[in-house]
């Protein structure tokens, strides 16, 4: 850490103040046997805006993988040394939620020479990035230097919501192509569901890294639900992975296909839901289907963190309207129809309802 | 002359719901199941074989992917009950606490208790009294049904369940010293980190705002301040900051016999809400 520094040594035979102290300046000092010129320490580096390629550092050369798709962005690591000998760098970028969820370890090794920058391309993910350089001094000694930077979300440049919606609301990977979509469907629900969990933000400012001083370091991470990041982003989709956490383009894909697609394990929250409403059928025969819609709302009881194996805590719940009378599962002088269980699961349909309130950002 | 008063019977009539309430139900073992202990060590397909076997008529089936993490807590008598976590979500959030403790021969009662984000079994299951018998920590959401706008700003406070006749019931107000010693000094820290970032510039009111609901719940329920936060609902429900007006929101519900400011703070939320969508891109 660059600074003043007193260095104080204390015998403990002895009571009282420190036997030796010392104050040293510490830099970064190129013109030296070692001194790291890039990254700064502390420097923040964005993530690339949106899935554009934007080479965010502007000291950097071009990318070396910049023809790649996705959020690329390129650190630049430089260092000047006066021994002229090469120097070894090992670059460990690492990162997981407040909770330790998400975790990423991406350690890298390269040299340089003196005052040549080196572009490393970090693709999709992000957090901290500890560096290490060393090169042999002229008396044959290795010296060192090291500093502390972070790979951080899109502060720049955002992305366009008309991007998001596209995605989740007309693109091959949208809800409405997906493999469960239902006959009926609501095209935009998946963007709905993105505004009521996020925002429609992947990223947001919290003060997930603490500098060598326990000063809140806070820039923009990834978007964490309560409790540590067990979910995040977007469509706050988990249990978290690095993926899902730095692609706001996996985050959709991973929402929709959770809901309505092929999940890696078991069945999609509309297949759940569809099941769920034919098991009440199969108890109440006299009721009908559920249509898309209904199927929709089930789902979303399921989705959003309220939902049951019980049946009477699903989003509907077969009631006997007047002047029908109950007597064991038959509805006696009416029909058994669906009604929004608000009761049962108020929780649940509140959540479904605000979903189908909210208004798709354009 | 004659005046006739006629009374009239008005007649409410309500659709019926189908399905009985019972928050704890007896259900048989499966076949071949003399009791619990078999379960000691199972993975989730095994658990969630035994929850399909031994479920009530009126429960769904329990996805396998559903069934989280499995424990046993400490109900007394030298007995355990067993314990497993439930996501229906898919996202990690696990709202399902289900309690299997044994009952008469060849049963079992089964409890499903309500949480949001529950984490692991270990901060779950706890004898926070020496007594012997585990009490359950539950991370438990604030604010109104439905969750929080946007829900990644919700946040939770930790209730406190403990047995009563065989069964679970929410008795925070009975455990002072598990708040005092754990939850309300790391709160103060927060709400003090929070303050000073503001201070700085650093955090927005909301930020604040959001730390303090959490200890102004915990406060309420103690019975120590019956009203903790009622000052501040004022402030935040004329703030036109949604998060602030969500607090209050929160605030007025839970102390109660704030209709009217209730009201208000509905009614300011959904501009507060488009006001924000409108001014913020994705990102």
């Amino acid at each position: 850490m660059v600074g003043t520094w007193t260095l104080q040594v204390f015998d403990s035979a002895q009571s009282g103040g420190p036997v030796i102290t010392h104050t040293f300046n510490l830099q970064h000092n190129s013109s030296s046997q070692l001194g790291i010129i890039s990254p700064t320490d502390s420097q923040l580096i964005d993530l690339a805006e949106d899935e554009y390629f934007t080479a965010t550092d502007a000291t950097c050369p071009a990318p070396i993988s910049h023809q790649e798709p996705g959020n690329a962005t390129a650190a630049c690591f430089s260092a000047g040394t006066n021994t002229g000998n090469q120097i070894s760098w090992t670059a460990n970028l690492q990162y997981a939620t407040s909770g330790g969820f998400g975790t990423i370890n991406d350690q890298r090794t390269f040299t340089t020479a003196s005052g040549v920058m080196q572009n490393e391309v970090y693709q999709s993910e992000g957090g901290q990035i500890q560096m290490v350089a060393n090169t042999t001094a002229s008396d044959g000694s290795t010296v060192y230097d090291c500093a502390i930077s972070y790979v951080e979300g899109p502060s720049g440049g955002v992305t366009p919501n008309s991007v998001i919606t596209n995605q989740l609301v007309t693109s091959p990977a949208s809800y409405s192509n997906s493999a469960s979509y239902p006959s009926g469907g609501t095209p935009g629900l998946m963007a709905q569901v993105a505004e009521v969990e996020s925002s429609y933000q992947q990223f947001v400012y919290s003060d997930l890294y603490f500098d060598l001083e326990s000063y809140e370091f806070v820039a923009k991470w990834p978007n964490e639900c309560p409790g540590g990041g067990a979910c995040i982003g977007l469509m706050q989709v988990g249990p978290t992975i690095a993926s899902s956490a730095w692609s706001w383009i996996i985050n959709a894909e991973t929402g929709v296909n959770l809901f309505s697609g092929n999940p890696p394990s078991g069945s999609n929250k509309i297949s759940l839901a569809t099941r769920y409403g034919s098991q009440i059928i199969a108890l109440y025969p006299e009721l009908s289907p559920l249509s898309g819609y209904q199927i929709e709302n089930m789902a979303l009881v399921l989705y959003g963190g309220a939902g049951s194996q019980q049946l009477d805590d699903q989003y509907y719940i077969p009631t006997c309207p007047p002047p029908g009378t109950v007597n064991g599962r038959q509805c006696q002088g009416a029909t058994w129809q669906w009604t929004e269980n608000t009761t049962g699961n108020p929780d649940g349909t509140a959540y479904a309802d605000k979903v189908r309130a909210a208004q798709i950002p354009q | 002359m004659k005046t006739s008063v006629f009374l009239s019977l008005v007649v409410f009539t309500f659709a019926v719901r189908a399905f009985a309430d019972n928050d704890v139900h007896l259900v048989q073992l499966p076949s071949g199941m003399t009791s619990l202990e078999s379960l000691r060590g199972a993975d989730s397909s095994t658990v969630a074989k035994f929850m399909n076997r031994a479920r009530p008529g009126d429960w769904g089936e329990v996805p396998k992917e559903s069934v989280g993490e499995s424990g046993w807590a400490a109900i007394g008598q030298g007995k355990d009950a067993f314990v497993v976590l439930l996501d229906f979500s898919g996202r990690g959030l696990f709202n399902k606490l289900m309690v299997y403790s044994p009952a008469k021969p060849g049963q079992v009662e089964v409890q499903e208790l309500t949480g949001w984000g529950m984490g692991k079994l270990k901060d779950i299951i706890r004898d926070l009294d020496s007594n012997g018998e585990d009490e359950l920590v539950i991370p438990t959401i604030l604010g109104a049904p439905g969750g929080w706008l946007p829900a990644s700003a919700a946040h939770t406070w930790s209730a406190v369940y403990r047995l009563d006749n065989g069964k679970y019931i929410e008795a925070s107000r009975d455990f002072p010293n598990f708040y005092d010693k754990e939850v309300l000094p790391q709160l103060d820290k927060e709400i003090t980190g929070a303050q000073q970032r503001f201070d700085e510039g650093r955090e927005s009111a909301a930020g604040v705002a959001l730390e303090e609901i959490q200890k102004d719940k915990i406060l309420r329920v103690l019975g120590r301040d019956p009203t903790a936060g009622l000052q501040q609902a004022y402030q935040w429900m004329n703030s036109g900051d949604s998060q602030q007006v969500q607090c209050a929101i929160a605030t007025f519900e839970d102390i109660g016999g704030h209709a009217k400011e209730l009201s208000i703070a509905k009614q300011a939320l959904q501009p507060a809400l488009q006001r924000e969508q409108a001014a913020r891109s994705g990102g």
